[in-house]
């Protein structure tokens, strides 16, 4: 009878050599163990099946054998198999099937933990501050997000999403802060999405963000903190199985400027690195075209001293200056993806390549001027302070735009090249909300915080364009 | 519908911007132009800052000077076009020069220019030479410089109106300020060529002011009536001077001039009130006083008071012979006291002045003794 499953058993998995068949007789009562030796852990399997049902003191039957191990062992470990399709998946998930003469099979649960342990953030690093990350399982993730914010009120939906994948999704909020709007709105859109499969949350990052734009408008952190203090202040977390990334909804343009060593420091020098970074993003995406632009077009702007050191530098180079930018830019591009693919060991083989041979081989051979070289290094080097990749590449692509209206029109071009900028940013909206607020729509008393960090004691009041309720943060 | 907006935008863009786009090593950057007239043409002589990038990455900069001839100012410094295979421009001109003749005639053609074109830069130096051409000022001196030393120049100029009053720094646009405003005769500093004995070497030399009227520059001041106009102008940082008290030059230093010109008009004549409270310091006394009692004190006052006056009365002076108004007393008149401005307009300013000096020892330097 049991050599009968197997044979048919095996015909199904067509001979997999991780499923395992294993025949025990205890008690001169044949059982019949299935497991994926893969997913499984051996020491579970000895603990939970064999130690119990040797030590059963009563006759082998599916009955007693599920009443005593329900006595001693978690409920939820034992389940019931409905059909064979269940069967195979709960072998997929490392689940024992237990089969003895005659009876209904049933699952135990004897799962080995496959995931790495929780390391530390790889991309967004900070001196100060916890160095936990979210890992790719699941439960972990949701487990770093509740030890943080202990109260009841944190409420954690769950869903199914992907035909395919069935992959879980936890929506996280705060329900004594949440706006229920914004909540059934987010819903929603997670209840029309129609796909094959969400591998990543980045999956559900993409169908979130409806409107096409370079700029993140909604922020992937790996920081547990981070999203823990999002929640605080009434935003939604998202998190998906087998991501090491959860999603904030909604993210302001301003975030972007923030990093998650700024809750750790004194408000003194945060206030300061944020202004370099604002500093850092304007030189990020105009400096080169503004150095198209007065070398091109508008010479007077140039102190004399500099005119002739720069036209000195331009003497014998044979393209025309916009050609050289965007020249150099693509040899900073090619350099940055081919460092980021390389594992880490031949990344230093590319810098120095990089930098002798790109940079100051070719400002020798006269190929390039040597001050172009250093205003695409300036601003590359400026664009790669923020943390956020998508805000990188979003640099990446304006900085470029602004150079070819620079080249066309000089200053004027530049100034035109800011109206489409900020138009484009006013009009972008992240879930329903308005993408530059503080600024657009003007809120006085956050517009400051764009800037400036207060202290944690001044720190006294939460967004009211993200909560209406309970928008008292301390009473120091 | 996107495609149409964006051709719409560069086309707004290309509309608004002009076609001036030039690279930089494409431009002859004229850093010092002279402008002489001669034979009913002006013969233009620009001085083009010149870069070669050598090999081993070395920049070399030279200055070179080129002619060129025209009937107008603009259409000779078009000209030099065929001499210099570059675009010449003006956006950095530093110092225009006007050689002799241009002094004597076509003054005004040349400011014209410059207020018309919008390619000359308007924070450049005007300066003038009444002795030769632009063109030998521009020429270089010894064979020290291997050009014309714009720089030095400019710096030599800044200096010389800080510290020894003698000279303007004035831009052009605040020259064609005065220039177009009524009843202010503007000055110009001058620039000498000063030969050495031995011929072969000589010096540039920026010094004294002269007077801008009818078309013409006027007769040179001497020093002491540049700095009478720059006390009156408050133009100087500090200046010294060396009047002669109990028969022995001592050293003085004018600082924070401070001066008011009132007009009164009475009876058909127009009397002057020029007010000029100013502080001294003592520089140097090569005797033995006692600088903190107070009658020498006053004594020292008085002898500053006289140097001063003597100094302003000397540009007054200028200004009767010359015929100008440097100091802007019909201005003055016409500003204050607009309706009767038509009935004085004509009448003699320099007649009736009265210079009242109020001045102020207020350090007498670091010793009281004096190692004398």
């Amino acid at each position: 009878m049991l050599d009968k499953i197997i044979e048919t058993m095996k015909k199904d998995f067509k001979n997999s050599p991780d499923i395992i068949f294993r025949k025990v007789k205890i008690k001169k009562k044949e059982i019949l163990l299935i497991y994926n030796v893969t997913l499984t852990n051996s020491n579970n399997i000895n603990e939970f099946i064999l130690e119990k049902l040797t030590t059963l003191k009563k006759r082998i039957t599916r009955k007693n054998i599920y009443n005593h191990l329900t006595n001693i062992i978690p409920e939820n470990i034992i389940q019931d198999v409905e059909n064979k399709n269940d069967l195979y998946t709960k072998i997929g998930s490392g689940f024992t099937i237990v089969i003895i003469e005659n009876e209904k099979p049933f699952a135990i649960e004897t799962r080995q933990d496959l995931s790495r342990g929780i390391s530390e953030p790889l991309t967004e690093q900070s001196i100060s501050g916890p160095k936990d990350a979210f890992t790719e399982n699941y439960q972990t993730n949701i487990g770093l997000i509740r030890k943080r914010i202990k109260t009841n009120n944190l409420v954690i939906k769950e869903k199914t999403i992907g035909k395919q994948s069935k992959t879980k999704i936890a929506i996280f909020y705060m329900d004594n802060i949440i706006e229920p709007d914004l909540l059934k709105d987010v819903e929603n859109r997670l209840d029309n999405i129609d796909i094959d499969a969400i591998l990543d949350s980045t999956y559900i990052k993409e169908i979130l963000e409806k409107e096409q734009s370079a700029f993140p408008t909604v922020m992937t952190t790996e920081r547990p903190d981070n999203a823990s203090l999002s929640l605080l202040e009434g935003k939604i977390c998202i998190a998906a199985e087998n991501s090491p990334y959860a999603l904030i909804i909604p993210t302001f343009f301003s975030d972007l400027f923030h990093a998650a060593e700024d809750n750790y420091q004194s408000s003194i020098n945060v206030t300061f690195t944020r202004i370099i970074r604002y500093t850092a993003f304007l030189l990020a995406i105009i400096l080169p075209a503004f150095h198209v632009a007065i070398t091109t077009y508008d010479h007077e702007a140039i102190p004399v001293t500099l005119l002739i050191n720069f036209a000195a530098q331009r003497e014998g180079v044979p393209f025309p200056l916009i050609a050289e930018a965007l020249g150099l830019t693509l040899v900073f591009e090619l350099l940055r993806e081919s460092d980021i693919r390389m594992p880490h060991l031949s990344g230093t083989a590319i810098s120095i390549l990089g930098a002798i041979v790109l940079g100051d081989a070719a400002v020798a051979a006269g190929i390039v001027s040597p001050i172009m070289v250093i205003i695409i290094a300036l601003s590359a080097i400026s664009s790669l302070m923020f943390s956020n990749i998508g805000m990188v590449n979003a640099i990446r692509l304006w900085r470029i735009i602004f150079m070819l209206f620079a080249s066309i029109a000089g200053i004027i071009g530049i100034f035109f090249a800011s109206i489409i900028l900020i138009t484009h940013l006013s009009s972008l909206r992240t879930v329903s909300k308005p993408y530059l607020y503080p600024l657009i729509p003007l809120d006085k008393t956050f517009l400051k915080e764009v800037l400036i960090k207060n202290p944690i004691t001044k720190e006294s009041k939460r967004m009211k364009i993200l909560t209406d309720k309970n928008y008292t943060r301390s009473n120091l | 519908m996107k495609i149409i907006r964006i051709i719409l935008l560069t086309l707004i863009i290309i509309s608004n911007s002009g076609c001036s786009y030039i690279e930089l090593n494409k431009l002859a950057i004229v850093s010092a132009l002279g402008i002489d007239y001669k034979n009913n043409e002006y013969e233009i002589t620009a001085q083009v800052m010149d870069v070669t990038r050598s090999e081993g990455n070395n920049v070399k900069q030279t200055s070179l000077i080129y002619e060129a001839k025209g009937q107008t100012i603009g259409k000779a410094i078009r000209n030099l076009s065929e001499k210099y295979p570059k675009t010449v421009y003006l956006g950095h001109l530093e110092i225009i020069i006007l050689g002799k003749e241009t002094a004597e005639k076509k003054v005004n053609d040349v400011f014209d220019y410059i207020l018309r074109s919008p390619e000359v830069r308007a924070t450049g130096n005007v300066l003038v030479n009444k002795e030769v051409t632009a063109k030998e000022t521009l020429k270089p001196q010894n064979e020290k410089e291997n050009s014309f030393a714009t720089e030095q120049i400019k710096s030599s100029l800044e200096n010389g109106t800080k510290r020894t009053g003698t000279v303007k720094l004035i831009t052009f646009e605040e020259f064609l300020q005065d220039y177009l405003q009524k009843g202010i005769d503007p000055v110009i500093p001058l620039i000498k060529i000063n030969k050495q004995s031995d011929s072969k070497t000589s010096n540039t030399i920026i010094a004294n002011l002269a007077a801008l009227k009818n078309n013409k520059i006027q007769k040179e001041m001497n020093s002491e009536e540049s700095i009478a106009y720059n006390t009156i102008n408050g133009n100087y940082y500090d200046v010294v001077i060396t009047p002669k008290y109990k028969d022995k030059i001592i050293g003085i230093i004018l600082f924070n001039p401070k001066t008011k010109i009132k007009t009164e008009l009475k009876n058909n004549k127009v009397f002057t009130n020029i007010n000029v409270i100013i502080e001294t310091k003592l520089n140097e006394v090569n005797f033995k006083i006692n600088p903190n009692d107070k009658k020498t004190h006053k004594e020292l006052e008085k002898v500053i008071k006289q140097e001063l006056k003597k100094y302003i009365t000397s540009l007054i002076n200028y200004c009767k012979e010359t015929n100008t108004d440097v100091l802007g007393i019909e201005n003055n008149i016409y500003r204050n006291n607009y309706k009767e401005y038509k009935k004085y307009k004509d009448s003699n300013f320099y007649e009736n002045i009265k210079i009242n000096i109020k001045t102020k020892i207020y350090r007498s330097g670091n010793t009281n003794k004096g190692a004398v």
